[in-house]
């Protein structure tokens, strides 16, 4: 019975995943973008939107102002502070990921728009895109506890920030060559 | 044995259904654009008639009955494995790299599945009922697994695929996960009501119009929704998307790789300190 009622639960599962994914997309449905048409993949849209906040960011998460206003202020406003800057980390945080899934979702668009792909490669961005996920969800737990780690917070910046020069550039060179359509859908 | 009156109802829905939907895809020229599919649909109503003939004439308690049941069910898994086949094709072949990467994984699946539905039958030998159900479950697993996996990769590399056809591919996944439900409830209670024959023959009665009518109303609502999206005539085919060249892939690809491998690190180093 109990392998029956696995199978049964298991099904009920894939009955919704199955209804998400047979679900038209927002690109599908007329009038709106198709994949070959997708324009956010320009130079600009790649480099990162959120990291170049990260002055202002850190400005408002030291915590030496707060804890010098601590012996000043009434306690009720301390944690009222204390609970802002938790939301602007993880809205900070947030627009961290949103930076690396574009530059994922370009990687992905690459490969379906190759005419040859390295399995190897496919696999290790499938397994990198699982990973991040799951240390973003634990950081994010970690920022609901209330613990904000500024210079962790600013290596990961400096570095988001890197990546989109380094890659520019690599863009740069490969998309020269590219008939005017194919440059067209990746806003070159 | 007599079929109950809920499922002669279903029957005859699903069967007007069928009809309806096979009439659709010759009316809409969709035969053209996936032949296997309409030939799926085809063999099915054929089926369906020489079904009603058969138990007409013989019943639907009888052993030529039986047989015939299995038969035309085998052969419908058989075209339906080629309708899916097909789709698989169809809805990656815009894409040669990923079509290259995908068929492998597509038939990795299938050979995974169907090695399970080996063994899994091969398992259950001292009676004919759980063996075959046992390996239709299996088989109706294969299928399911082959169609999500190929659902997961249009999403995951954001494919463009055209809606009817996946909306088939849907369909066609929602009916085979209902079948792998039902059987594995069926393969249970079997099992658990062998020990007396006239306990398991009223018991039998109850369960095949159970077992009848979750799978009738399954294809009911798939056969609606095909007819739904039928019902205007089919969108002109996109045109294939225009490749990049070969270098674009060789050269972004570990670039973008290492970035992100670099990032995961230090959201980690995140995580730590």
């Amino acid at each position: 019975m109990t392998e029956a009622l696995l199978f049964v639960a298991s099904g009920l599962a894939l009955l919704a995943l199955v209804a998400v994914l047979a679900w038209p997309r927002r690109a599908d449905l007329p009038g709106n973008a198709t994949h070959g048409e997708i324009p956010d993949l320009s130079h600009e849209d790649l480099a990162p939107r959120h990291a170049k906040y990260f002055p202002l960011i850190r400005q408002a998460l030291e915590g030496s102002d707060l804890a010098q206003l601590g012996r000043r202020i009434p306690s009720g406003t301390r944690r009222r502070l204390r609970s802002e800057r938790r939301k602007l980390a993880r809205r900070y945080l947030a627009g961290l990921r949103e930076d690396f899934l574009r530059l994922e979702r370009f990687g992905r668009m690459v490969a379906a728009l190759s005419p040859k792909v390295d399995a190897r490669q496919e696999a290790e961005r499938l397994r990198l895109g699982i990973r991040f996920r799951v240390v973003y969800a634990a950081v994010s737990m970690r920022l609901a506890f209330g613990q904000i780690p500024v210079p962790a917070f600013e290596r990961l910046t400096s570095f988001v920030g890197s990546l989109a020069i380094r890659l520019d550039a690599s863009m740069a060179t490969v998309l020269e060559p590219r008939p005017p359509q194919a440059s067209a859908n990746l806003g070159a | 044995m007599q079929l109950s009156h809920v499922s002669y109802a279903i029957w005859i829905v699903t069967t007007g259904l069928e009809v309806l939907v096979c009439a659709l895809i010759y009316r809409r020229g969709l035969y053209r654009r996936l032949p296997f599919f309409a030939a799926y649909l085809t063999v099915l109503v054929a089926s369906e008639g020489l079904a009603w003939a058969v138990y007409g004439v013989f019943g639907f308690g009888s052993w030529t009955a039986y047989d015939y049941g299995w038969i035309a069910h085998a052969i419908l898994l058989a075209a339906r494995g080629l309708a899916i086949a097909e789709l698989c094709f169809r809805m990656l072949r815009s894409y040669p790299g990923i079509w290259a990467l995908a068929w492998r994984i597509l038939l990795a699946v299938s050979f995974v599945f169907l090695l399970h539905a080996a063994v899994e039958s091969a398992s259950r030998p001292y009676w004919l009922g759980t063996f075959v159900l046992a390996l239709d479950r299996d088989l109706e697993l294969t299928a399911t697994g082959v169609l999500i996996v190929l659902l997961l990769i249009g999403r995951y590399y954001t494919l463009e695929m055209n809606s009817l056809e996946r909306r088939i591919a849907g369909g066609l996944c929602f009916l085979s996960v209902v079948v792998v439900m039902t059987n594995a409830v069926m393969v249970q209670a079997m099992a658990r009501h062998l020990t007396s024959w006239l306990a398991y023959a009223a018991w039998m009665a109850d369960a095949q119009t159970w077992w009848n009518s979750a799978r009738g109303l399954a294809a009911v609502s798939v056969l609606a929704m095909w007819a739904l999206a039928l019902r205007k005539p089919i969108a002109a085919e996109r045109p294939a998307p225009v490749l990049l060249p070969d270098s674009a892939y060789r050269e972004l690809s570990p670039a973008l790789n290492f970035r992100l491998r670099a990032l995961n690190t230090r959201l980690l180093e995140l995580l730590k300190s």
